[in-house]
């Protein structure tokens, strides 16, 4: 199935509409429309649609806005260097911190105690992540603005 | 409408628009204008002026952001991707060939990352063959995503109901009545921007429209026609 041709009175009328005619042309159409109902019909569609449109336009982004936007690449990149430095720093001190205290003297109760702390708290962090992550994109608050 | 003036003028044709009695399309400063002054931002852009790029991008970033909203639907990405267009715009300024109108080169930049960025999240496909248009050119259907454009306060309502009609079309379709509803432009202007003749840019924008009243007959049937409403039950 193709699309159908136009015929002529519908292309005027949006011609019309569209403000695209010729002063000869929109007045010939004009002295039509009083007397053609049809025409009248499809003219007065097609300004609604025109009306419609205009008050349904996307909001204009403000300038603030794109001033946000070009500052983002910025942040989101101090970010990424932030968390992945912090992360760094806590696997290093845990896993030295740990690599010293087992090979040290220091007595088994504080050698085991210490070493379920530590397993205990990754447990239970990567515990809290898996669950988050499930859930996130279901999460119907992560579109909020303030 | 009388039958005996109802001949097809065949708009799509190479012909043109036919004798409709179109303006002379000279009439059109505001658009040529503005054609002007950014081809020339371009081409100073290229010999490494920064600030005409940066000129540029604050005349064209509004225009650019309605045309990503009116593909991909969100505001943020619509945002994001309308920055993205000129990022890559400007990596490629060496590539822009001056005395060239900028509008329809950067008009496939913006379109092209906008595919891309719908190809990529699996919202785009090609379109059934009924509905290619009397061209043959393929067309594209967009997923719908979550939410509409954000509208202004008044007739907040209507403009909801406006945009769930809006997504149902396609890629080529919402292009164009971006094009003609939220840019205004004319005619000729879209035609240049799009590089089709201006009886094309009729045909497309009167199909784009009758599937938009059809698509929304459901809310608005007795305002838009008689004709989009029995489309509609008929579908329906």
């Amino acid at each position: 199935m193709s699309e159908r041709v136009p015929s002529r009175d519908e292309l005027l009328a949006m011609a019309y509409v569209d403000g695209e005619l010729g002063d000869e042309a929109r007045a010939e159409l004009e002295r039509r429309l009083a007397s053609e109902p049809a025409l009248r019909r499809e003219v007065s569609a097609l300004k609604k649609l025109e009306v419609l449109a205009r008050a349904a336009a996307p909001r204009e982004p403000q300038d603030h806005e794109w001033a946000a936007l070009a500052r983002e690449p910025l942040q989101r990149a101090g970010l990424a260097l932030g968390w992945t430095l912090a992360v760094a720093g806590v696997l290093v001190l845990v896993g030295g911190g740990l690599w010293v205290l087992f090979t040290s003297d220091a007595p088994l109760w504080l050698k085991l105690g210490l070493g379920a702390l530590v397993a205990g708290g990754a447990l239970l962090f990567l515990a809290v992540l898996r669950a988050r992550l499930r859930v996130l994109p279901h999460d119907p608050y992560t579109g909020v603005e303030r | 409408m009388s039958a005996d003036s109802n001949a097809p003028p065949d708009p799509g044709g190479p012909g043109g628009p036919g004798d409709l009695g179109l303006k002379d399309p000279a009439g059109r400063e505001y658009e040529a204008e503005m054609e002007a002054r950014v081809s020339q931002w371009m081409a100073e852009a290229k010999h490494g002026d920064v600030q005409a790029f940066d000129r540029l991008t604050t005349a064209l970033r509004n225009r650019a952001f309605q045309l990503a909203q009116s593909w991909v639907g969100s505001r943020e990405d619509a945002l994001e991707l309308a920055q993205e267009a000129f990022l890559k715009t400007y990596k490629a300024r060496d590539t822009y060939r001056e005395g060239e109108p900028f509008l329809p080169w950067f008009h496939r930049i913006l379109r092209n990352t906008c595919y891309s960025f719908l190809r990529q999240s699996k919202r785009l496909r090609p379109a059934s063959l009924s509905s290619r248009s009397q061209e043959g050119e393929a067309d594209w259907e967009i997923e719908d995503d979550e939410g509409a454009p954000e509208a202004g306060l008044e007739g907040e309502e209507q403009a909801a109901l406006f945009w769930k009609g809006f997504k149902r079309l396609s890629a080529r379709d919402r292009e164009i009545l971006t094009l003609r509803h939220f840019h205004e432009l004319a005619y000729a202007d879209i035609a240049r921007r799009l590089a089709i003749p201006e009886g094309t840019v009729m045909s497309r924008l009167f199909h784009a429209r009758a599937r938009l009243r059809a698509a929304l007959a459901s809310h608005f049937g007795d305002e838009l026609g008689p004709r989009e409403r029995e489309q509609a039950k008929e579908r329906s």
